[in-house]
């Protein structure tokens, strides 16, 4: 514990930089309490409070360019991927995208503080087209909402951070076992719950290759498209047959469905 | 939606694996929005 706060004191600049980098790319390690310890560590000049701040704004938005090209490069199937490897897949994609289609590019000044809509919306902004400099503009003073005040936390307790800091010292590997055996059963917690839901959808769900038989065959069924407005405006094709309906609007047209059929639904 | 559907009194609804991206990967087909997808209106 004593050398990972020794190397934090030596290193800070860089240490800032890349844990905000890997906390913006989708890593899950959080990079607040690096801010905090960074705006702790200003009020001895290393680093500054000015170079804190533009070490995380440069790392948090050379991440979200990378997200942004991603998105307007590879379209919807980036967020998949993401969907595929984040530890919330049930509030994943949809959620995140009504968030972003209500707010618009407003939501990126709050986006850091939103999990998920941190990674979603930098990929969705290139997906829908966003001109670049107008993302980077609203980016910019997200970055700032995220990065100042959380330095300026820093800095004004950086006593009390101390303190903490002291008690780990002291408690050496100890605090670090426990810190590290919270993080693993935090992670293998989220790991089984994700697993649970997956089994749980394949035991009801229906395969893409046993529908395609279904249509083939001339089968009575309904195929519901329930894509999200964003996903259904940016993708001109639909399954064959299938009906819109806007999600929102599910339970108020839910009389206008087929009664006695099979009832297919699908999103993004 | 699916449980939504279920508790409105429909018992057989599936939704699709993978959803839309998992259908068009497998390069099963597709028709021009216009032509497929009848938009209820209210």
């Amino acid at each position: 514990m004593k050398e990972i706060l020794d190397l934090f004191h030596s290193h800070g600049a860089l240490i800032l930089f890349v844990a905000v980098w890997l906390d913006n790319m989708g890593v899950p390690i959080p990079s607040f309490p690096f801010l905090l310890a960074a705006g702790a560590l200003a009020t001895t000049g290393r680093p500054s409070l000015g170079l804190g701040f533009m070490l995380a704004t440069i790392a948090a938005l050379s991440a979200d360019v990378i997200w942004y090209y991603l998105g307007k490069f590879s379209g919807r199937r980036i967020l998949r991927w993401i969907c595929l490897i984040s530890l919330n897949p049930e509030s994943c994609v949809s959620k995140t995208e009504e968030k972003f289609m209500r707010y618009g590019l407003r939501s990126l000044f709050i986006a850091k503080y939103v999990p998920g809509l941190n990674t979603i919306a930098p990929p969705l902004s290139g997906l829908l087209n966003i001109p670049v400099w107008k993302f980077l503009a609203y980016d910019l003073v997200g970055c700032m909402f995220w990065s100042v005040p959380l330095l300026l936390i820093g800095f004004l307790f950086s006593k009390q951070l101390g303190g903490l800091a002291l008690f780990a010292e002291r408690f050496g590997n100890l605090a670090l076992v426990v810190v590290l055996i919270g993080v693993a059963a935090f992670v293998i917690f989220k790991i089984y719950e994700r697993r649970k839901f997956y089994r749980h959808l394949r035991s009801v769900r229906i395969s893409p290759d046993e529908l395609h038989a279904k249509i083939k065959n001339g089968e009575k069924i309904a195929i519901i498209d329930l894509r999200s407005p964003l996903a259904f405006d940016t993708d001109p094709f639909s399954i064959p047959s299938s009906i819109r309906i806007v999600p929102d609007e599910l339970e108020v047209r839910v009389s206008e469905l087929p009664a006695g059929v099979e009832l297919i639904l699908y999103c993004t | 939606m699916a449980r939504r559907l279920m508790d409105k009194g429909f018992t057989l609804v599936r939704p699709l694996l993978g959803g839309f991206d998992e259908w068009v990967s497998k390069g099963f087909p597709l028709v021009e929005r216009d032509l497929a997808a009848r938009e209820i209106k209210n």
